[in-house]
């Protein structure tokens, strides 16, 4: 079988399965994105009075809120993009 | 990018040691934040330890506070009735609620649906989370803390999103956050002189009104404009008062290349200084900045309601930061919200990918005018407070208060009903041609 006929066979076979052939789903790193992201919530639930008390401090304490809030929307930002690729819920190109 | 993104960032955190303007009006100045810990039931006294600070004050009980509304060891804030006396207790509330997990699952769920709204049309979402925080419990100004805290990193990973699909320009939203910033300054100013001169009942009415006069107005001429659009096929062309300005050639002229507009800087400002007076007074700027990108700018509604995250970005990082500082963000609230919310924009925002413009203009519309609702119910209630109408039965204002917070409820619920719909259908067609065009490439 020549290489051409792989190619049409895989992109086939791809489009019967209703996706692309050839991109992997980044699953490992949802994977790893959701651990950290489900620790980081778990922490803030079971901690929820220290959490709460220094978070409200005021003044220069009011950089834990608001680092707190990037952290998040990064790792969990990173979770949700992997998550939604994952299902293969990707923008139109 | 990195420029850009530098930008940002040096913008924030400069804007953050500016003066105290911000979106939804500064944090109040008159609360008390610490813990009682010890109550006098004889004397009608407690004594109450400030946050941050060993000394404890005497407060006195107002007349009808008994000792059993005093709780012990738990993070209070007060507020004193300067008219009763020196430190006598005005109103005491609970900082932070307990959060079961229904709660945990109702406020992950809102988080969901206003992502998803905030990344299809740029703004909205954040108008239903404070009442949504309150219905829950929470005292108004921790609902509206941990709201503004939940918004600037959603609005970044938005922007960030439309950013890679070509969708966002940063010159203009640079542009309109400056002077939405400066614009919020003048809103704050023009509330302050209207509760002076009005009281809270005048001022409660202003915002009401202005609130559903700009919501009813804008939002019928989206959807007289998606209607048009969807009849002539849904290619949108540029609106004609843009056309017509953007033909004034007062310098300095500015370029914006993402939206492909060539305008006069005196159009662009004053969009900019009217969204932060509104985002200063009705606490959604977004309901006038997309509308004004689009009807006064000339941008179209994709890149509208993409570039708008940038602008709520850095509105929200800036009004956040003010709020942190007076210590009044409860970080659970925000981070549960932030949960949902970070799936919500994405989706959201990969959402505009699949549709055409004046489907966003259909859901913009149509969020608009059902939230006109929910407010324009609270107006007979606060033309009543200031005697230009006669006082409301109770049994009225019961059920004008559940009409107001129910319409919030559908304008959620169908816009997330919309999006999916068209989102959905985008995405099945797109997967169809994709899948013809591949079988076409492989048997050609």
């Amino acid at each position: 079988m020549t290489t051409s006929q792989n190619n049409k066979d895989s992109l086939v076979k791809g489009a019967r399965n209703g996706h692309s052939p050839e991109k992997k789903k980044p699953i490992m790193s949802m994977v790893l994105f959701g651990c950290i992201s489900l620790t980081a919530y778990f922490y803030l639930m079971t901690h929820q009075d220290w959490v709460t008390e220094t978070f409200t401090r005021g003044g220069w304490y009011a950089a834990f809120p608001i680092l707190a809030a990037f952290f998040f929307s990064f790792v969990h930002g990173a979770f949700a993009s992997k998550l939604l690729s994952v299902f293969g819920i990707e923008a139109k190109k | 990018m990195k420029r850009a993104l530098i930008l940002i960032f040096t913008l924030t955190l400069f804007l953050s040691m500016a003066a105290s303007a911000m979106a939804g009006g500064p944090p109040p100045k008159d609360l008390l934040k610490g813990y009682f810990t010890e109550v006098n039931e004889v004397a009608r006294t407690v004594q109450f330890e400030k946050d941050g600070s060993k000394t404890v004050t005497t407060l006195h009980f107002n007349q009808e506070m008994a000792a059993e509304d005093i709780r012990l060891h738990k993070k209070v804030m007060v507020t004193l009735d300067k008219h009763a006396g020196p430190n006598v207790i005005g109103s005491i509330s609970i900082m932070f609620m307990d959060l079961p997990l229904s709660k945990i699952g109702y406020l992950i769920l809102i988080g969901l649906i206003g992502g998803l709204l905030s990344g299809f049309i740029g703004s909205g979402g954040a108008f239903v989370m404070t009442p949504a925080m309150m219905t829950l419990g929470a005292p108004g100004a921790i609902a509206v803390a941990s709201n503004m805290c939940h918004k600037f990193p959603k609005a970044m990973v938005g922007a960030f999103k439309r950013y890679k699909y070509g969708q966002v320009d940063i010159k203009l939203g640079l542009v309109m956050a400056v002077t939405a910033i400066i614009g919020v300054e003048l809103g704050i100013q023009m509330q302050k002189y209207i509760l002076n001169t009005y009281g809270n009942a005048g001022s409660n009415l202003y915002v009401s009104l202005v609130f559903v006069c700009v919501l009813v107005v804008v939002g019928l001429i989206v959807a007289a404009d998606a209607y048009k659009l969807s009849k002539g096929g849904g290619e949108a062309k540029t609106p004609k008062l843009a056309l017509a300005l953007m033909k004034l050639n007062i310098p300095p002229m500015m370029e914006f290349k993402v939206a492909k507009v060539r305008i006069s800087a005196w159009v662009t400002i004053p969009v900019g200084l009217l969204t932060g007076m509104l985002a200063a007074t009705i606490a959604v700027g977004g309901f006038i900045g997309v509308p004004g990108m689009i009807y006064v700018i000339g941008a179209s509604a994709m890149i509208a309601s993409a570039t708008e995250l940038v602008v709520a970005f850095i509105m929200g990082c800036y009004g956040s930061v003010q709020w942190a500082i007076a210590g009044l963000v409860d970080i659970r609230m925000t981070l549960l919200i932030l949960s949902g919310s970070l799936i919500g924009v994405q989706l959201g925002a990969l959402g505009t990918t699949y549709v055409k413009d004046h489907i966003i203009k259909i859901v913009m519309a149509s969020v608009m005018l059902i939230v006109a609702v929910s407010r324009g119910a609270k107006v007979p209630g606060y033309l009543a407070d200031v005697g230009l109408m006669n006082p409301l039965d109770p049994q009225v204002t019961v059920i004008l208060n559940s009409v107001s917070f129910w319409a919030l409820i559908m304008a959620l619920g169908s816009a997330g009903g919309l999006i999916s719909f068209f989102m959905i259908k985008g995405m099945v067609q797109s997967r169809r041609e994709e899948k013809q065009s591949v079988l076409e490439t492989a048997h050609g």
